[in-house]
């Protein structure tokens, strides 16, 4: 985020594993490791699937993949707003990562095994902050921006 | 003489809501009450091992000493999420297994309020943006992951209820001691599908403690009789798993565990006579079936099904209600397990009795979103 010039005028981000590049656009930040292959959510130096301690190239992460299992959130915190569909995907490099699905209604009888996602930033105040953060939702891979 | 570890005395509070009280308070209660098991005094005792999670930076250990006698002795506090309890009775195995000490205590306590446990310390929550951070939600997904294999209903997770919620009737310490039929499971409050409010572990306040002795102490005091033998003490921490950045993996630490578990005692899971596991949610128990070996992987609904983990079934798993009826408090559940497990043994659990019980398996396993996994696994025999 350093090299954007502008970056006081940019909503910070909610999680270290969402980035943006120079010209201010989002991407979810990532680690491969060289020796193993394995893509990693978020910055790291050390593998902890193999244990090699170089070779991790930070990699922007893919922002398409398929829904490996899911539930549907009825009870949260005091002041979440419920219910939502909090997802694991699998990501197309091979990372996995977890996140809402947003775009269709939660219903626990559409069982949303490998069903297609799309990443999709989005600006929002969460409950209890006084200014907007960026987040990242998914929605099906079929739904338009 | 073999080098062997015995409990010889072990006892547990009834689980409940004691908000008038301190978690000291509740870890000297179940200390003098496994103290009296064995018919010994705190003066006795070389060495405490404490687990508390909720005050984990309070010296719990020292704190209920001064409830019940301070001897002096070294204090080991311990805290290792819901495995803490499990932690500090395997410590207290440990040295005496190292001839250390021949005689030494340890307690497991907690007091906790009620509601959700999970989600993060972040100024800025992630709740709802990014997903859930809840119990529920972690081992809802597991189920799910679970159905996506190999098909398993929630009618079958919910099975899983109906059975501890009935086992918890012949308990006079657990916390609820009521019948939930599938129905009324079924259709309670959807927390995290497809777990409901019942299918979720009860958050409650208590205390268990055990006392350890080499098997030449016991002899010299002539307290084999009750003795029940440690034939393994296990841990283990989550290895690396594909998604365990993503999902909190509480299998695979398990299998390790439990492999090495049956290695250790030179048994197999077809040896067990009764298994008390870690059921904080029904979807867990199912799940655990096939980690700690009880059937082959795939085969957790059928064994609901069957009743094969009930009260006279094959295998009986939670006959204490488990964590989901005689309720969770996180840092005595690891002891209060192993206590179920020695008063079968000892063939003195009553109504809820496992006839002819030889052999027992205690598994505890905990953690969160971002922290990772502690998992502990003990075999028990008949002395």
């Amino acid at each position: 985020m350093a090299e954007v010039e502008n970056a006081e005028a940019l909503a910070p981000s909610i999680a270290s594993h969402i980035s943006r590049d120079g010209d201010g656009k989002p991407y979810l930040t990532g680690t491969k490791c060289s020796s193993c292959g394995h893509v990693f959510v978020g910055g790291r130096e050390v593998c902890a699937k193999c244990y090699a301690r170089s070779g991790l190239e930070p990699v922007r992460l893919a922002e398409t993949g398929t829904i490996y299992t899911w539930s549907i959130i009825y009870r949260s915190f005091p002041g979440i707003e419920t219910p939502f569909i909090d997802v694991i995907v699998d990501l197309e490099d091979g990372a996995h990562i977890k996140g809402i699905l947003k775009g269709v209604e939660p219903d626990p009888e559409a069982q949303y095994f490998d069903m297609p996602v799309r990443v999709q930033y989005e600006e929002m105040v969460p409950p209890g902050a006084d200014e907007e953060y960026l987040v990242y939702y998914f929605y099906p891979a079929d739904q338009e921006a | 003489m073999s080098d062997d570890v015995y409990v010889i005395g072990i006892d547990m509070t009834k689980f409940g809501r004691y908000p008038d009280r301190t978690v000291p308070n509740l870890a000297a209660e179940a200390a003098l009450m496994a103290l009296d098991d064995c018919g010994l005094s705190i003066d006795q005792m070389q060495a405490l091992y404490c687990g508390n999670l909720g005050e984990s930076s309070g010296m719990v250990g020292q704190r209920t000493l001064a409830e019940i006698g301070q001897t002096g002795i070294p204090v080991i506090n311990v805290a290792n999420a819901c495995a803490t309890g499990a932690t500090a009775f395997r410590d207290a195995w440990m040295s005496v297994k190292a001839e250390v000490y021949d005689l030494v205590l340890a307690v497991g306590v907690e007091q906790m309020g009620k509601g959700l446990l999970g989600g993060g310390s972040r100024k800025v929550s992630t709740e709802g943006i990014l997903g859930s951070g809840t119990m529920p939600t972690m081992f809802s997904q597991i189920g799910l992951e679970h159905t996506r294999k190999y098909g398993t209903t929630f009618e079958q997770f919910a099975k899983v209820s109906v059975k501890n919620h009935h086992h918890s009737t012949m308990n006079a310490k657990s916390m609820y001691r009521i019948e939930t039929p599938l129905e009324e499971v079924m259709n309670a409050e959807m927390i995290s599908y497809p777990n409901t409010k019942l299918m979720c572990s009860v958050n409650v306040d208590g205390s268990a403690a055990a006392v350890l002795a080499s098997e030449a102490k016991v002899r010299e005091l002539g307290l084999m009789g009750r003795a029940v033998k440690v034939r393994a003490s296990v841990m283990s921490s989550n290895p690396f798993e594909e998604r365990q950045l993503a999902m909190p993996d509480f299998s695979a630490a398990t299998r390790i565990a439990a492999k090495n578990a049956y290695e250790r005692a030179g048994l197999g899971p077809e040896d067990v006579d009764l298994v008390e596991l870690h059921d904080c949610f029904a979807t867990a128990e199912l799940v655990h079936y096939e980690n700690l070996g009880l059937c082959e992987d795939g085969q957790a609904g059928r064994l609901i099904d069957e009743g094969e983990t009930a009260l006279g079934g094959r295998i009986p798993v939670n006959v204490s209600g488990g964590l989901l009826s005689k309720g969770h408090p996180l840092g005595a559940t690891g002891i209060a397990n192993i206590y179920e497990i020695c008063t079968h043994l000892r063939g003195e659990a009553g109504e809820r009795q496992v006839e002819g019980a030889r052999v027992g398996l205690t598994h505890v396993v905990g953690g969160g979103p971002g922290m990772g996994t502690a998992c502990g696994i003990h075999i028990l025999e008949k002395a």
